[in-house]
């Protein structure tokens, strides 16, 4: 039972969730494609590890997809996932403390991710890397929880209730918080002559 | 509004989720205050620095196109059990299906052994009896065990009854008597029931 392609790109994340729930292959590819790019820039600027944030992206549909049974659609889709991805953050950070391998000072060269663009030269990716990596360096310096808070709202754009809903408190809460990550990457900056 | 309200709202000022009046307030502030023009200064650098490579480049090998190679893999597995825990469950099925067939054997040859007995189907089947006289032949059907007591048809038997046996060795006073039964009769219809004179 699979809808068309073109079709589904015209439904709602809940719509698609929904034939997902129903056994819909397609409308479950449809839902990878629109999520898996930004999920993978959240975990990387969480973990600053191109490849673990691989892994928790395809953790993150896995589980999506052994949910599908169980899902109705009470809040929006969006929310959900990104809820499933801050559990998972969560267990990877403790894992990560754990092995004590999250510290900044340990982060790899190679783990620099790709830049996109046409074509720039040698010189040009290097200073993207560079600064690339004084990003997560600084996002780095936050606990897990303001970083989350920051790269939700930062870079996947959503809005400060719907990251209160993920983040399992109130707006008022993520707001404070949110004030005070600003503040330490702006310490960083200013420790790092920025 | 003092200063320190004005700079925890820049955060929602730039993000435009102030109320309108609340808005023109921190507006009207900025106008008049230069610290507060830092503040927001600051806000927005941090807000640029975060953001200036934010055009990260998709991944060469799409995460989807794998997960979906996972997916169907796990379905197969799912579908044919494969793995250790399915491989498991094979050989413990197999184990058990053994065991039962040995099991059964067993309970059919007993069965059959027991009920040759009492059931004799198969041909002639000797019974020896141990009685005080020879007035309790008559009696030998109900005293053997799961015999029919009265009343069943009979089905063409024969009960030849060599008595007294000439070579029955003598037992306690006792004369032995040796009896061979022969039927074909359906052993669910229980043992004819029948006295030594065919009566
Ligand atoms: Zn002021």
């Amino acid at each position: 039972m699979n809808t068309s392609r073109e079709l589904l790109r015209d439904y709602s994340d809940e719509a698609l969730m929904l034939l997902v729930r129903d056994g819909d292959h397609k409308a479950f590819e449809e839902l990878l494609r629109r999520y898996e790019k930004q999920l993978l820039s959240f975990f990387y600027r969480l973990t600053s590890d191109y490849d673990g944030a691989k892994d928790l992206v395809m953790d993150v549909f896995l589980k999506l997809y052994q949910a599908a049974a169980r899902y109705e659609p009470r809040a929006k889709f969006s929310t959900y996932i990104y809820q499933i991805a801050r559990n998972l953050s969560i267990n990877e950070f403790n894992k990560r403390q754990f092995r004590k391998t999250s510290s900044l000072d340990e982060m790899d060269e190679e783990d620099g991710i790709e830049i996109a663009g046409n074509e720039p030269n040698a010189m040009e990716i290097m200073e993207r890397q560079e600064k690339q990596q004084m990003v997560q360096m600084a996002l780095n310096s936050l606990n897990e929880e303001q970083r989350t808070i920051l790269i939700l709202t930062e870079y996947q754009g959503l809005p400060i209730d719907r990251v209160a809903q993920i983040m399992g408190c109130s707006v008022g809460t993520i707001k404070s918080r949110m004030f005070r990550a600003r503040q330490r990457i702006k310490e960083w900056m200013v420790e790092h002559g920025l | 509004m003092d200063c320190r309200i004005v700079q925890k709202r820049l955060g929602d000022y730039r993000m435009g989720i102030l109320s309108e009046p609340e808005h023109a307030l921190v507006d009207q502030h900025l106008a008049n205050c230069a610290d507060c023009r830092a503040a927001l200064r600051d806000e927005e650098s941090v807000s640029s620095f975060l953001r200036q490579t934010e055009d990260l480049a998709p991944p060469e090998t799409s995460v989807a196109s794998e997960l979906m190679q996972k997916l169907k893999q796990k379905d197969r597995e799912t579908r044919h059990g494969t793995g250790r825990d399915s491989l498991f469950i094979r050989v413990a099925v197999i184990v058990l299906v053994v065991v039962l067939f040995a099991l059964a054997g067993v309970l059919i040859m007993r069965y059959s052994r027991d009920n040759k007995a009492y059931y004799p189907t198969y041909g002639p089947v000797g019974f020896t009896w141990v009685g005080d006289s020879d007035e309790d032949e008559g009696e030998l059907w109900k005293s053997l065990p799961g015999m029919p007591s009265e009343g069943r048809s009979v089905h063409n038997i024969q009960i030849p009854v060599k008595q007294p046996d000439p070579d029955a060795p003598e037992s306690n006073g006792r004369v032995i008597h040796t009896f061979e039964l022969e039927t074909d009769g359906d052993p669910a219809d229980g043992p004819p029931v029948r006295d030594k004179e065919g009566k």
